[in-house]
């Protein structure tokens, strides 16, 4: 074999060895890390301004507006639901690390189908519109969007320290169950988040 | 126009058209922020259906289709999801099930022919290097042979005419 031809055939095997990689991995997707990201932005839709008058202790009937925002970082389509719960003190919040959410009644749920990397924001206007006084533990009637709901499980002493507790929760299409947080990679994420109140005013 | 300057030109268009681009697809993805419609709709999630359509979906994205028609399909999963009325969000999640199993059949049997057609051009792609590095390696050859092919002569000046 001439000397040309040894190069021409070493040149054409390396040539395709490169191009086969490269074909490769433009037919193959790159992973890359899938989350959800969940945010609450006050009335100014900012992070600022979450209780009027910058005072936590809420007013019968005094609106508060919110803003509540999920971005899906999945990689493909996914339904996400926000699901609203209030809590005090002492009952337990989510745990993210075991990806348990609060045993907690649910007070109003959202839910979307959202696109990859799509954002969806919807304001979470909400008021105390009665409270209930047993003993010394209070029990709040909440106005949520217009939906009004009497929270009976979840009181708190002299009204102080509720949270409203917000919960990301997906459909996992492998399991085809709805969980808390989302599954990637096999591992299960959670995230969730809080607001405290005081319903003393 | 000298090089320079034109150079310069087509930099400053690439980036801008790049930019513009950016902001664009930034723009398309954050429609979903203002006026949703948060309604509660009579569609249970936890319904076989309603999974079932939306895995049907997932699949179909899965399969490669444009997300111009993934949007169009997700769009209408959102409205069966805030439709108040069962029987009509029933009716939708038929359709774009139906939809979905179509688009996602062209779609598969298209990636399937585009993945083809990468792996294809391969070897030619490698035929056509080869020949562009070969002929580079004989000019350059051809050079050196030519440089070594020289002969040392005398250079009459015109000082000694």
């Amino acid at each position: 074999m001439s000397e040309d031809k040894k190069r021409a055939l070493v040149v054409f095997v390396s040539a395709f060895m490169i191009f086969a990689m490269l074909a490769y991995m433009a037919v193959t997707p790159w992973p890359k890390e899938k989350f959800f990201q969940l945010y609450v932005l006050g009335e100014t839709r900012m992070a600022e301004r979450y209780y009027p008058n910058n005072n936590t202790n809420i007013p019968i009937d005094t609106p508060v507006k919110w803003y509540i925002g999920t971005t899906n970082f999945m990689g493909s389509t996914q339904l996400a639901i926000i699901r609203a719960k209030l809590g005090n003190q002492t009952l337990t919040p989510p745990n993210e690390t075991a990806a348990t959410s609060a045993p907690l009644p649910i007070l109003i749920e959202f839910r979307r189908v959202l696109l990859d990397n799509e954002t969806w924001e919807f304001p979470f206007i909400w008021k105390i519109s009665n409270t209930t006084d047993v003993g010394n533990l209070k029990y709040l009637t909440l106005n949520i969007n217009d939906v009004e709901t009497h929270i009976e499980d979840v009181g708190a002493k002299d009204g102080y320290n509720y949270r409203l507790i917000f919960e990301l929760w997906t459909l996992d299409t492998e399991s085809n169950d709805i969980i808390f947080g989302w599954k990637a990679s096999n591992e299960r994420r959670a995230t969730w988040l809080q607001l405290w109140f005081n319903a003393t005013g | 126009m000298n090089p320079t300057q034109r150079r310069f030109v087509i930099n400053y268009l690439v980036t801008g058209v790049f930019l513009i681009s950016l902001v664009w697809t930034n723009l398309a993805h954050m429609s979903a922020l203002t006026g949703q419609n948060i309604a509660l709709g009579s569609v249970n999630i936890e319904d076989q259906k309603f999974k079932d359509t939306f895995a049907m979906v997932r699949e179909t994205e899965a399969a490669g289709v444009d997300s111009a028609q993934i949007k169009d399909l997700v769009d209408k999963l959102n409205l069966a999801l805030n439709q108040t009325d069962e029987t009509e969000a029933t009716t939708i999640l038929d359709q774009i099930k139906a939809e979905a199993s179509q688009l996602r059949d062209t779609a598969s049997l298209r990636t399937f022919y585009n993945k083809i057609f990468v792996f294809a051009m391969v070897p030619v792609a490698a035929l056509i290097a080869t020949v562009c590095i070969h002929y580079v390696v004989k000019r350059r050859q051809n050079k050196v042979e030519q440089i070594m092919k020289m002969k040392i002569r005398e250079k009459r000046s015109d000082q000694n005419v």
